[in-house]
């Protein structure tokens, strides 16, 4: 780019690519088709070369002629201007051989990548400077969207459109991997295995909503969950709205506790890790902790967090870790809606849960939203949940990939359970699932450890 | 080719000003838009006499 160019337009840009794909395309009709799924009308930042474009597609779409003699016409016609000869001879005289349009595509591409980039810094410069704006957490998940928005979108049009063969080819793919044993073959394990057999493991771009009443048990479960997976060394991301970051580290040690309470002579019960241990007992939570501490489990616990601080914190710690696998959002009902007072609340909400699905598609993991259940369960005789009981639901069940329910006979028939041994059985409900069968598995929880295990094991 | 184009061009915009002088009719300059699209398929004296069959004037005037 010369330094006229910068002067004019403050911006990168290279108008002698410009034109040389407006002269090829122009003498070259038949080359439309290489370019129209890369490159869009802004791709052209001289606005005369990007209304040419625009005509040049628009001739194109409607299986016109293209050429100089009818872009001169359109120009005229659309009163783009009085002397649309003035325009086009440059791009005459510019014309070179028809294997400049790659190269020339690509200076585009480049060229608009880098503008986004620089636009976005000017946006986020004049979002930290306004004085009005002084929630800093907000200006950081606000800059933090636009950056990774401006950083996204270059030639994102490339692979809107699969052919079934290179679908076909994935799926054979994975197909040999299953038949191998290839670990990541099937979704992501859990490490329960009446789950993971309902489930062959949470897919990659998943919503699953994992909804109970208060004291079900969906933390622990999605705890328990997490810290399987992290033991895995795959980086999982919890998203806590109600309890802190000790909070959940007390539980996660508490539940490792439990596996070792059968293994080690001194067991330490929860009561005695949360008041004073004896030495041998200390010595074994000490085991425990080590066991931990290196697992790729983050934690945000920061209270009323809306869904765009949500996204812009999970898309910065997906950056940081392109591996990560699982997001949990615990939970739905204490994220901060938008301000929308002209909206129902029903809306509003199916709205959060159709941009929390979006997050899992263009983050490319699984996220775990958990969901409280409306009372409507309480008033019915069969307490077990149903898709219509979920809390302002709607478009809840619409957007999920996987509904999972929690249920307990004990939770509301505590003397049943004792009589029947049913205690602390708990019936993980399929209620919905777009890429499996629906149904019901049965796990135990051993609540003074929130730990859940495989009912066989008891 | 890309003199041919800026000839073409020139051709057209000179056409287009004949019009605005009323000069030129809309269907005649439509005529020739069409004819300098196809220019490939003809040969100097066809292209001659079909400029000469939609304008005469014009025709008088290339040479």
């Amino acid at each position: 780019m010369n330094s006229i160019e910068q002067l004019h337009y403050e911006l990168p840009v290279d108008l002698s690519a410009e034109r040389q794909i407006l002269g090829i395309l122009i003498k070259h009709p038949t080359q439309v088709d290489r370019v129209v799924d890369r490159l869009r009308p802004a791709h052209f930042l001289d606005p005369a070369h990007r209304r040419i474009y625009e005509i040049i597609l628009d001739i194109y779409n409607k299986q016109g002629r293209i050429s100089y003699t009818q872009v001169y016409n359109r120009l005229r016609t659309d009163s783009i201007t009085d002397a649309p000869a003035e325009l086009l001879i440059p791009l005459t005289e510019s014309f070179v051989a028809l294997s400049e349009l790659e190269p020339s595509m690509e200076t585009l591409l480049h060229k608009e990548g880098v503008r986004r980039i620089v636009q976005a810094c000017d946006a986020i410069k004049a979002l930290a400077l306004d004085p009005k704006n002084e929630d800093l957490d907000e200006v950081q998940a606000r800059a933090q969207e636009m950056m990774f928005a401006a950083s996204q979108s270059i030639d994102a049009a490339g692979d809107e459109v699969k052919n079934l063969l290179e679908v076909l080819n994935k799926c054979y793919i994975n197909l040999l991997k299953r038949r191998e044993g290839v670990n990541d073959a099937y979704g992501l394990s859990v490490r329960y295995p009446s789950i993971d057999g309902m489930t062959t493991g949470f897919k990659s771009k998943d919503l699953i909503i994992l909804a109970a009443r208060p004291s079900m048990g969906k933390t622990a479960l999605v705890l328990n969950m997490a810290a399987n997976v992290a033991k895995r060394d795959i980086p999982v991301l919890i998203f806590s709205l109600e309890m802190d970051d000790e909070q959940i580290g007390d539980r996660i040690v508490l539940s490792e506790l439990f596996a070792h309470k059968e293994g080690d002579q001194q067991s330490v019960t929860s009561f005695e890790y949360q008041t004073k241990l004896s030495d041998e007992q200390f010595a074994v939570t000490q085991k425990v902790f080590n066991e931990l501490y290196h697992l790729p489990i983050s934690i945000v616990d920061k209270r009323g967090l809306t869904v765009a601080e949500i996204r812009a914190k999970a898309r910065k710690f997906k950056t940081e870790n392109p591996n990560l696998g699982l997001i949990v959002i615990d939970y739905l009902q204490l994220i901060k809606p938008p301000n929308n007072a002209n909206r129902s609340w029903t809306l509003i909400v199916g709205e959060m849960v159709r941009e929390l699905r979006d997050l899992a598609g263009e983050l490319d993991v699984p996220i775990i939203l958990l969901s409280q259940l409306n009372r409507g369960v309480e008033s019915r005789e069969n307490k077990r949940p149903m898709m219509s009981d979920l809390r302002d639901s709607g478009n809840i069940e619409e957007f999920a990939d996987v509904i999972m329910f929690l249920y307990r006979d004990d939770y509301y028939y505590p003397d049943t359970a004792k009589e029947k041994g049913t205690e602390g059985l708990v019936e993980i409900i399929f209620a919905k699932q777009r890429k499996g069968s629906t149904g019901t598995v049965q796990l135990r929880f051993i609540k003074e450890y929130t730990r859940f295990i495989e009912e066989y094991t008891k | 080719m890309g003199d041919m184009d800026r000839t073409k061009l020139i051709f057209v915009d000179t056409c287009r000003n004949l019009v605005e002088l009323g000069q030129l009719s809309q269907e005649e300059y439509y005529e020739i838009c069409d004819l300098l699209d196809r220019l490939e398929e003809y040969d100097n004296e066809q292209f001659k006499a079909e400029l000469s069959r939609i304008s005469k004037g014009l025709s008088d005037l290339i040479d």
